[in-house]
């Protein structure tokens, strides 16, 4: 069943490659079909799926084993959601290669999210880099970022690799995700750093996160949706099913220095978006500043900011997807990136400005929204875990966001109309079906939490 | 002494006899029936005698013997690795469909056939005599291969690889007479011998031999000769010699590293040349222009890899060895398959800018070749990331971490270099280039079936167990 | 060590020697250097052509064959004078050897390769 999840949109992704190059509406059909099927199956089937094969049985036990329980399920969710979204939002003329891409990247990362077995999950780990490098060099402006992208990934991948090698060695199974045995010994603190180091440069963590911006930048709206939303959790979620489990007492010895490393990331990130006049870019630093909280949740180690880290984790998917669609569909009727061109906006089309603030007021956390919920939970836990400093400075970002995302709001929407506006549409009806999910999600997540905090109990 | 060989002594060495004595049919029929399609009749007997020598080596898998007093040892190891030399020797014979004038495939293919049996020689040997023996017609064979092309860069070639691997050759020997001084046999069971360590004729013996080894493997900095002569060289006869002369020199360092006793600190300096070949060899392949310079590179690299799957001569070692070199002979050459494909006789398709926009004139092809491409760099789902896996478990295993670090550090490098080209084939911005369209078919069938074995070796990875060089 | 120490001495005089002959000249001969000196030949005729003469290429073709035919030849008479200790077993193996002999000298034949081209 989970081998459905994963196959499924690959495959469907090299069917598209059949079509002929310009073909628009068949493959938008067929890949918002195919990604609406894979948000439906998890629903159906909650007993997890699971497949499993055995793969090695020395020098280590593996096997290809997926399933998707706990926290997987709501990643997977998450993706099939925002792969869905970005797919309807497609509209270019070469969306088929685009969709066909945007599908395998969804196989790629549903291998990840549900991958049972560490030498799995690095195998997904690589693959997924694939497709958003190729949307880099096809659609991206400056070949630089595509190999920034890359090369900075694949370092991480590598040391997942190593490290994975070693905990195979040393523990003598990788079939491990899902299992609670501890992982000791003179290695471990070693083991857990090449963990580390993958999952920072994927989250990013400052200083690793220099190929961030750009990427994002760059990307086409519909696949920095799904990259930011969802693949930037990729390091998060490695981090509460591999390190938190398996090394927290390496984790604890390497305490201050992630802790550390996230409060940077929070503040460098708040304060460069404040900078920032690339639209693109002020969600891409905010992104960074948000996804450093969360870190500081994991590595707090405590059960309810570990919960308020999943909370926030679709959260922070849901309004960084839509922020991203959106701004893409301005960057379409504009053709500028830039807040200073901008202006005014609101009142040419306010529906995709009212969609608009809704997502970026998800984004600075206003109560009944899901970042808020998220929020106050990870404060919480971060707070009574012990680490009385850390959550107070990591309130201090929260305050900024509140500035940077009302600015970026306030240079598009109000104020006067800077450039010659011609009649702009407003938001079509295929562009509101792309993001009234995200919006919706947002709302309910902010509204019952319950539902969400309920099911990661576990 | 006139019955010294036995009945079983025959049947060690008849796939050699196979392959040696097919070459010879080869030429007779050339000679007797000449006027019919010399290419296409000679590659046929050429493969099905390949075929059959590897069905009939095939057949003694699992059985033990030590044929020859000692000079050929038949066993898991000697057989798995004669059908890696003959499963390559097929596909690069395959190749030749477009390449070579029609009247020298007789010729080209006999050579290719011995020098085959040389390597399969040397899979099996295990003492001092076979392993000269074996290299010899291995290499002999090979020199000739390079310069039968009308090409002034193949004659050069062939000219290069004959007097630097004759220095090689000569180190070996000169090692291998040091060796039997110190030992006073030319076994490699002689090498477990008690208190040699006291001799210093075995310290240097040992050097020289290991210094012939590195040259023949082209590990870094002994691997001079090798971007020159894969240049140079017609490509089938690159693709060949890429993968066999790997295969057999490993086969005989693997015998005597295994034979040295455990933790042997002969081997420590060679461990670092390896380590030594995966960053440099890696950092080569960036300046390349020419696509089989940037393969020779990264054989170089390759070739630290699988030694340093050696480290510490563990058993899971030694079949991780094997693993990574049929991995890599299915990646290798199904690379060299496209390129052979895309290239025409003067080979200018060999060149790196030849690339230009192929993912937009043969879509098929480039995806090809960018799936072998980035087997070669290590992603996945290929068999080249979970050799990758493999080789680091074993060495962390055997306590040579830094070369399990200075693998992940060459691995890194070399991404940039394969994605150069890959880079390059996807370019939008890029005019394509009109390049020549060759019908290739049994290039075509050969990438095909590397391709589908990176894969399957991928989720069923078999590494079988009773491969240990024995020397005794 | 010491079978070997004769070895080690005779190879050290010998590089020794060989070192001192070339580079005592040096050190100890005065120069006086002038054009006339400077030349290849002091007196007698300027040399004007290639040192090594040019043999025709065919001519390497025909040396080489004659080579491997003549030393393989060669390798009858170890075992001619063996012959009786072989017995059957080397009669088969020498048949061989002239058997593999055979086919490369029809080969080269057939290839037209003893012809003066």
């Amino acid at each position: 069943m989970a081998l459905v999840l994963i196959l499924l949109p690959i495959a469907a992704g090299c069917a598209l490659f059949l079509l002929p190059r310009g073909e628009r509406t068949i493959s938008r059909l067929a890949g918002s079909a195919v990604a609406a099927l894979t948000f439906v199956l998890p629903l159906v089937a909650q007993n997890g799926g699971e497949f499993s094969v055995r793969w090695l049985s020395r020098p280590f036990t593996a096997a290809l084993h997926f399933a998707w329980t706990g926290p997987s399920l709501w990643l997977v969710l998450l993706l099939a959601l925002c792969t869905y979204c970005a797919i309807v939002a497609t509209n270019t003329a070469q969306n088929r290669s685009m969709i066909a891409l945007l599908l395998m990247l969804e196989g790629c990362m549903m291998g990840l999210f549900t991958a049972r077995d560490i030498l799995a999950f690095a195998l997904f780990w690589d693959l997924m880099l694939i497709p958003p490098f190729f949307a880099l060099i096809e659609w991206g402006t400056h070949r630089d970022t595509a190999w920034r992208f890359l090369i900075y990934n694949f370092s991480g991948g590598l040391t997942l690799l190593l490290a994975t090698a070693a905990f195979g060695v040393l523990s003598g199974s990788t079939d491990v995700i899902g299992s609670t045995h501890q992982f000791a010994g003179s290695w471990a603190p070693w083991i857990f750093a090449g963990f580390a180091f993958a999952f920072a440069v994927k989250t990013p963590l400052w200083p690793l996160h220099t190929w961030m911006p750009n990427t994002y930048a760059e990307l086409p709206p519909p696949f920095v949706a799904v990259v930011s939303a969802v693949q930037s959790k990729a390091g998060l979620y490695g981090f509460i099913v591999i390190a938190l489990p398996f090394l927290r007492t390496s984790m604890a010895e390497w305490r201050w220095l992630i802790v550390a490393l996230a409060l940077v990331s929070l503040l460098y990130g708040a304060f460069v978006a404040l900078t920032q006049t690339d639209m693109k870019r002020i969600v891409a630093y905010s992104s960074l500043s948000h996804l450093g909280l969360i870190v500081l949740a994991i590595v707090s180690a405590n059960p309810i900011a570990i919960k308020g880290a999943l909370v926030y984790i679709v959260a922070h998917g849901l309004f960084s997807a839509a922020l991203f669609l959106i701004l893409g569909y301005y960057e379409e009727r504009e053709e500028t990136r830039s807040v200073l061109k901008l202006g005014g906006l609101g009142a040419v089309n306010p529906k995709l400005a009212g969609a608009f603030t809704i997502a970026a007021l998800a984004a600075l956390g206003l109560p009944g929204l899901a970042g808020f919920a998220g929020e106050l939970v990870i404060l919480t836990g971060v707070f009574r875990a012990g680490y009385f400093w850390p959550a107070l400075i990591a309130l201090i970002p929260i305050v900024i966001a509140s500035a940077y995302m009302l600015r970026l709001l306030q240079d598009t929407i109000n104020g006067p109309q800077l450039a010659d506006i011609p009649q702009r549409r407003d938001l079509t009806f295929a562009e509101a079906l792309a993001v009234a999910p995200l919006l919706a999600a947002l709302l309910y997540v902010g509204i019952y939490p319950h539902a969400l905090l309920a099911a990661v109990m576990h | 002494m006139p019955n010294f060989i036995t009945h079983q002594d025959w049947l060690a060495i008849t796939p050699l006899l196979i392959a040696g004595g097919g070459a010879l049919i080869v030429l007779l029929v050339d000679l007797l029936w000449p006027k019919h399609s010399p290419r296409a009749v000679s590659l046929a007997i050429g493969i099905g005698v390949l075929l059959a020598a590897g069905a009939f080596a095939a057949t003694t898998y699992g059985r033990s013997y030590n044929a020859f007093n000692g000079g050929f040892m038949l066993g898991g190891f000697a057989v798995v690795f004669q059908e890696i030399i003959v499963l390559s020797a097929i596909l690069s014979l395959s190749l030749f469909g477009t390449f070579g004038r029609d009247d020298r495939m007789a010729g080209i293919t006999a050579l290719l056939l011995w020098s085959t049996t040389g390597a399969m020689l040397m899979a099996g040997a295990a003492n001092l005599m076979t392993i000269f023996l074996g290299l010899e017609l291995l290499s002999l064979a090979l020199y000739c291969l390079c310069g039968v092309a009308d090409r002034a860069a193949s004659q050069e070639s062939a000219l290069k690889y004959l007097i630097l691997s004759s220095t090689a050759s000569g180190f070996l020997l000169f090692g291998m007479a040091l060796l039997f001084g110190a030992t006073g046999s030319v076994t490699l069971a002689s090498l477990m011998l008690p208190g040699l360590a006291a001799n210093p004729l075995y310290w240097m013996g040992g050097g020289f031999f290991l210094v012939g080894i590195a040259f023949k493997l082209s590990l870094m900095p002994f691997h001079v000769w090798s971007p020159d002569v894969y240049e140079g060289a017609p490509l089938p006869v690159t693709a060949f010699m890429s993968v066999v002369t790997k295969a057999g020199t490993l086969a005989v360092f693997a015998r005597f590293a295994y034979a040295l006793p455990a933790g042997g600190k002969l081997l420590l300096p060679f461990f670092v040349i390896a380590g030594v070949s995966m960053i440099g060899g890696n950092l080569a392949m960036l300046a390349q222009t020419d696509l089989k310079r940037l393969l020779a590179y990264s054989g170089v690299a390759q070739a630290g890899y699988m030694v340093a799957a050696l480290a510490g001569a563990s058993a899971l070692g030694m079949r991780y060895a094997i693993y990574y070199l049929a991995a890599y002979m299915f990646m290798n050459l199904g690379a060299f398959a496209i390129v052979a494909v895309l290239s025409g006789e003067r080979e200018e398709g060999a060149q790196i800018a030849a690339f230009r926009g192929l993912g937009q004139r043969r879509p098929w092809l480039a995806a090809a070749m960018s799936f072998f491409l980035l087997a070669l760099a290590g992603f996945p789902p290929t068999a080249g990331f979970l050799g990758k896996i493999l080789i680091l478990a074993a060495t962390v295993n055997a306590g040579y971490a830094w070369l399990a670090a200075l693998l992940i550090a060459g691995t890194a490098i070399s991404l940039y270099a394969y994605f150069k080209v890959l880079r390059l084939m996807y370019d939008p911005h890029d005019q394509p280039a009109p390049g020549p369209r060759t019908s290739a078919p049994l290039a075509y069938a050969g990438a095909a079936l590397c391709a589908a074995f990176v894969i399957i070796m991928t989720f069923y990875p078999l590494t079988p167990s009773n491969v240990l060089p024995l020397v005794k | 060590m010491t079978p070997y120490a004769p070895v080690a001495i005779f190879a050290a005089v010998a590089v020794a020697a060989a070192l001192a002959f070339s580079l005592l000249p040096g050190l100890l001969a005065q120069r006086k250097p002038n054009p006339e000196k400077e030349k290849a030949y002091e007196c007698g005729v300027e040399p004007t052509s290639a040192i090594a003469g040019r043999f025709p290429v065919k001519f390497y073709l025909i040396a080489m064959l004659f080579v491997i035919l003549d030393v393989e030849a060669a390798s009858f008479y170890p075992w001619a004078v063996q012959m009786h200790a072989l017995r059957m077993f080397g009669l088969i193996e020498m048949g061989a050897f002239i058997v593999v002999l055979g086919i490369g000298y029809a080969y080269v034949w057939k290839k037209r390769g003893f012809e003066w081209r």
